[in-house]
């Protein structure tokens, strides 16, 4: 099938049915995933996916659907049930599409699969894990991924993209003399297979730390300190602060805490926060925007100044800003220059928090969370790994009490991101 | 969904073969104040076959739904398995099988609701709220519904032919209140189609009432404090440890993954007055949130008791897992799209009722907390767990107090189930709840409301 052909065949019946204005994604992929399952090689799924996503505006009202059958009566009946549907929407000036920009083609990550680099890295991680951790139980997967996708509207927006990228995963627990830890995972994507899985991403680091919190201590009392946060935490917390208070959802609903601060000081003046969305570390890019613009690269968060809202089309014209970078896919926050070892030996105390498990904060950004992995710092050293111990913080105050940010990084493939130090944490026991 | 011709084309001979041909339907409108911001309709349909050969799996799936593209996937399947098994080759495994056959269609006997019906019914809930709430800073009213039709054949004598429905409403509030941002909201609804669930904006009208006054309570809202305290936790959140803190220790999984579980079969893990099921499909002659005939392996289906009594007596198994534990299969594999792989899975976990009046259980407490609803949660293989509290109360001298702001409880479950002193005598379902296990799929969760000791974060 022509999928061109499809889509404007389909951008032609939409209009003729009299969409004013009209915006069609189409996107494919094919996915070859090896899973590790009760440590040992177990199952090989491979995945053909395709969707068509179909967006009207007619007399500002807006209505879009979705298919995977490219029949001519699938699609005749997807356009049918579109045009009714958008017919009961209400009228809204901020619906719209992206302006006329001139067409573009990007391909970007391997052009095949290695089927074999995947078993035999795979391979090598199972039997390094079984040999260096025997007391670890984990289940990996590795996959490649295929992913094209192809944005059309009526204002004669053409764009076309090609991405592939490895993807791996991993969750683990150690178990001895019947006592376990806690789990803990990481997940990342991948250009190239060129290193071992346990070499990347400090994952050798995680299997030695989870093989040894099967003991584990509560801290000794209460405390004020300090929390060096991993990169998987942080930039956790730190995108659940942009989308709440920076981006569409906290502007819309009229609770983010900056809704008028571009140009002023609204985090610690030494972190910067950029997006990144093909920036050449990433396996995972971003070529164009889900509202149908070229993506940029861009600095959000400067020395702690609001540079851009990272808002789309439809936000921007509801809440009169302008539409300037779209939503936050890919970020990085630039590295510091003190090693984790010296923030380590910083702290008088504090805890090393490698995962939290936390719920959405409320509007105001007052969260507590259970600390996992975790270790309590005393006079600069890594003293017994902790449980049942929980952090009560303000995730603005987070990022406005930083002390110090990590040379070290990890790079998750859609996200570059440091260890960070804050200070005047409260740190709690059962 | 136009069923594919599927029997002729199982092959013959294989150890063991899944044919799947499914598609997942769902619609979505989302006024935010006033505006349909969502007015959504989403399709995905395909086909999928698994095989089990020297101890690995092959799986292919295709979005084409023909026989040509049935046969291709099949042979991709199997090559699939031949690949694998070059690096692991474990011999022939014999799966158990208790296959079942059965179609089990729900679709609604009302007259449809069209779209525009639709888009009228939130448009009344949306006026409803503008109207009599003027004082409010974000009002967000939202329909959301999942059809999900399945046909599954295995070469051991399995065969099903599903739809099963789910649509919710759910309703969110927004405060601001002497600059503080309060919000609360709640979602009604659960297993059926719209058509079955909603007839009447004026029915959801007490809810939209209840739960403003809810949010007024926490204008008031004072900290919880941090320690350890008698607290009645409301059917929601009894249903949501259920579910986190205590299934999924217990799916089979999870046990051969390491899961602290594995330790404690047919030892005491929770008070002699409490009982887990994982149910099926039906409780006290009513179907369930989430019902499961059977599952996506062909097996029939059955309620699988998991605590019986304070002692631990079950898990929930797969073919795979069940095969390498030597326990019976009960039915619990499912996947979410027609390219998943059945993974082990809850279905309707929920703590019997007891004999407890929930006023008494709160005039029992002499400082403590009465929790009601919970954001978020999250649990561990230890079953450590952390739900965020969305709506509590304090209660003194066995009086309910203020409300509290929100915070977040932590424990170990196995722990605090030791502890539970008295349950309800009622129970409630929650029917909107997507779990997250690599694939989201629909799950229920319900009980009564469990006195116990509970870990409180605070100040």
């Amino acid at each position: 099938m022509d999928t061109r052909q499809l889509m404007k065949g389909i951008m032609r019946a939409l209009q003729e049915r009299g969409a004013d204005k009209a915006a069609l994604w189409l996107s494919g992929s094919s996915s070859e995933e090896f899973n590790v399952v009760y440590q040992e090689l177990n199952l090989l799924r491979s995945v053909e996916s395709q969707s068509l996503n179909l967006g009207v505006i007619k007399d500002q009202r807006q209505a879009n659907t979705s298919l995977n059958q490219f029949d001519e009566q699938s699609v005749q009946a997807a356009i049918d049930e579109l045009m009714t549907a958008v017919e009961s929407s209400n009228a809204d000036p901020a619906f719209d599409i992206s302006p006329k920009q001139a067409p573009q083609v990007f391909s970007d990550g391997p052009r095949q699969m290695d089927a074999d680099k995947i078993v035999q890295r795979l391979d090598e991680f199972t039997t390094a894990m079984k040999q260096d951790f025997p007391d670890v139980f984990f289940d990996a997967f590795l996959s490649f991924n295929l992913n094209t996708s192809y944005y059309l509207n009526s204002n004669e927006v053409d764009f076309e993209q090609r991405t592939a990228y490895y993807a791996f995963s991993t969750k683990f627990t150690a178990k001895k003399d019947g006592k376990m830890s806690s789990f803990n995972y990481i997940s990342f994507t991948l250009a190239d297979l060129d290193k071992p899985l346990l070499e990347v991403n400090f994952l050798r680091e995680l299997m030695r730390q989870i093989s040894e919190q099967t003991t584990t201590s509560p801290i000794p009392k209460n405390f004020c300190g300090d929390i060096i946060l991993a990169p998987y935490v942080g930039a956790s917390l730190l995108y659940t602060l942009i989308s709440q208070h920076f981006g569409s959802s906290g502007l819309l609903t009229d609770s983010s805490r900056f809704p008028e601060h571009i140009g002023k000081k609204v985090l610690d003046e030494k972190l910067s926060l950029y997006a990144t969305p093909t920036d050449e570390r990433l396996a995972d890019k971003s070529f164009i925007t889900d509202d149908g613009y070229l993506s940029k690269a861009a600095a959000i968060i400067e020395k702690g100044v609001l540079r851009h809202y990272p808002i789309n089309l439809y936000t921007a014209n509801k809440v009169g800003k302008p539409r300037t970078i779209g939503q936050l896919n890919q970020m990085v926050v630039e590295a510091g220059s003190t090693t984790l070892s010296d923030m380590i030996a910083s702290v008088k105390e504090g805890v090393l928090c490698m995962r939290a498990s936390f719920g959405s904060p409320n509007p105001n950004g007052d969260m507590s969370g259970v600390l996992k992995n975790s270790y309590y710092i005393k006079d600069g050293k890594l003293v017994y790994p902790i449980s049942e111990t929980m952090m009560s913080v303000n995730l603005v105050d987070v990022f406005n009490r930083i002390k110090n940010i990590s040379s070290e990084t990890m790079n998750l493939g859609s996200c570059i991101f440091p260890y960070i130090q804050i200070g005047d944490a409260d740190i709690s026991r059962k | 969904m136009k069923k594919m011709s599927l029997s002729s084309l199982l092959p013959a001979g294989a150890e063991y073969v899944e044919l799947k041909q499914q598609e997942n339907r769902s619609q979505g409108l989302n006024y935010l104040n006033g505006t349909l911001v969502q007015n959504s309709n989403s399709f995905s349909g395909g086909i999928m076959s698994r095989t089990f050969t020297n101890g690995v799996w092959g799986l292919a799936s295709s979005a084409d739904m023909s026989t040509a593209s049935m046969q291709k996937v099949i042979k991709k399947a199997v090559s699939n398995a031949k690949l694998l098994s070059r690096s692991v080759n474990k011999g022939k495994l014999i799966l158990p099988s208790t296959a079942a056959q059965g179609e089990y269609l729900f679709y609604s006997k009302k007259t449809p609701v069209s779209t525009a019906e639709k888009i009228e019914f939130l448009g009344a809930l949306d006026k409803y709220i503008a109207d009599k709430y003027p004082d409010l800073s974000t009002r967000r009213v939202f329909v959301q519904q999942q059809e999900t039709e399945k046909y599954i054949l295995t070469n051991d004598g399995g065969a099903m032919h599903t739809m099963t429905p789910k649509s919710v409403i759910g309703i969110v509030l927004m405060l601001n209140h002497q600059g503080e941002s309060l919000i609360h909201y709640d979602i009604i609804g659960g297993f059926g189609q719209f058509e079955d669930n909603f007839s009447d904006p004026a029915l959801c009208f007490p809810v939209i009432d209840k739960l403003y006054s809810e949010l007024m309570d926490k204008k008031d809202a004072v900290f919880a404090r941090a320690g350890t305290f008698d607290c009645v936790l409301d059917a929601k959140l009894a249903g949501i440890l259920s579910h986190e803190a205590i299934g999924h220790t217990t799916e089979a999984d999870f046990v051969l993954g390491g899961s602290i579980a594995g330790e404690y079969l047919d030892q005491p893990v929770a008070s002699e007055i409490l009982t887990l099921i994982d149910l099926a499909h039906s409780w006290d002659g009513k179907t369930c949130p989430v019902p499961v005939f059977i599952d996506d392996e062909g097996t029939e289906a059955k309620d699988c008791v998991i605590i019986q009594d304070g002692i631990l007596k079950s898990y929930m198994h797969n073919k795979e897992s069940a095969m390498l534990l030597g326990h019976e299969l009960t039915g619990n594999a499912r996947a979410y799209s027609y390219s998943d792989e059945p993974l082990i899975r809850m279905r309707n976990t929920m703590i019997v009722p007891g004999k407890d009046k929930l006023q008494d259980m709160i005039a029992s407490i002499e400082d403590g907390y009465y929790l009601i609803s919970s954001s978020n949660g999250q649990a561990d293989a230890t079953s450590e767990f952390m739900f965020g509290v969305g709506l509590g109360y304090e209660v003194k001298n066995g009086k309910i107090g203020k409300a509290i702001k929100e915070t977040t409880i932590s424990g170990v479950a196995f722990d605090l189930l030791k502890t539970v002193s008295m349950i309800s005598d009622d129970m409630q379902w929650t029917g909107s709840g997507m779990c997250g296990k690599k694939q989201l799929i629909s799950v229920g969760m319900g009980g009564p409301a469990i006195k116990c000791k509970v870990n409180m974060g605070g100040k």
